[in-house]
């Protein structure tokens, strides 16, 4: 037969009840033997705990804890980790950069038939003015800039 | 040294949780690490906080495994004793009264083994328990009654 004051001798024995608690179930254990052999139960479960050994650690355990290669690898591995999302990170900015910068050059830069259409023409005679050739160039290089004040 | 120092007891628990002794050594490496990457902050003794540590790996270990039933189960490991004999019972003649730890926990589920690691070795409050193994106190409590109430059903021989 259990007595329903039972949790309370499991924090009586635990040291979790306040000091008006504690006397409470201290009146009330001379009158419950019930309580009473479950606080010597506890109190006796305590000191077995208390004397029992624990399971010898493998002789060979110190060592491979004094050079842990999982520790060594665990860490590396979690340093890696860090570098290489910074490095990814940076990539990405990178890449963003670059594609914005790449959308306003396109803006400016000249398409290829404006390019084509002030090159010299391909069948240019060797006679060709090298005044008009050299214009010609350099039209072509100053629609190639960022300079779209040609356009 | 750190390691050499608590290495050893952490093993003992380690070993009562799993009851494996590959487990237990897992665990044990794996504590280290925890507590390498976490930083000791000093709150409460260092081996308690190793010991916090420790278990909370063996239940995400327990958890793990459940997730997976392909996987040996915790407490099911080769270092069982399949009689489940206690040794040196007093009832036996000639026999010295003398238990190991994982001997004690044979039998409780690995959340009852935990609470009474935490309560009866570290000697945790029931709020220190409950933060440790993030549960609710309640639970706490009522793992620790049907923990110990199993465990005075089955060494109700050593108490008299």
């Amino acid at each position: 037969m259990m007595c329903e004051r039972s949790p309370e001798i499991h924090r009586y024995h635990d040291g979790e009840l306040a000091a008006e608690q504690r006397s409470s179930i201290e009146d009330h254990l001379p009158q419950c033997p019930h309580c009473r052999k479950l606080l010597t139960d506890l109190r006796s479960l305590s000191l077995l705990f208390g004397r029992a050994g624990l399971v010898p650690m493998p002789a060979d355990l110190p060592r491979r804890l004094c050079h842990p290669r999982r520790l060594v690898e665990d860490m590396a591995i979690r340093r890696a980790a860090g570098w290489l999302t910074a490095a990814a990170a940076a990539v990405l900015a990178g890449a963003i950069l670059i594609r914005s910068g790449a959308r306003d050059v396109s803006e400016i830069r000249p398409t290829v038939w404006e390019t084509v259409a002030v090159m010299p023409p391909a069948d240019v005679q060797d006679d060709a003015s090298a005044a008009t050739v050299a214009m010609a160039q350099w039209m072509a290089d100053e629609l190639s800039s960022d300079n779209g004040d040609l356009r | 040294m750190l390691l050499e120092r608590h290495g050893r007891y952490l093993y003992g628990i380690a070993h009562a949780l799993t009851r494996n002794a590959a487990d237990a050594d897992d665990l044990v490496q794996e504590t280290f690490v925890g507590a390498l990457k976490a930083g000791f902050r000093g709150e409460a003794s260092l081996r308690t906080w190793l010991v916090r540590i420790l278990v909370r790996r063996a239940a995400m270990l327990y958890r793990s495994r459940r997730r997976r039933p392909a996987f040996e189960p915790l407490g099911t490991g080769a270092d069982d004793d399949p009689t489940g004999e206690l040794p040196g019972h007093p009832d036996s003649p000639g026999t010295e009264a003398r238990l190991d730890l994982t001997m004690m926990l044979q039998g409780l589920s690995p959340e009852h083994r935990a609470v009474i690691v935490l309560r009866e070795l570290e000697g945790l409050t029931y709020d220190e328990i409950a933060a440790t193994l993030g549960v609710p106190r309640g639970t706490v409590e009522s793992r620790l009654h049907r923990a110990r109430e199993a465990l005075r059903r089955r060494f109700r021989g050593y108490f008299e």
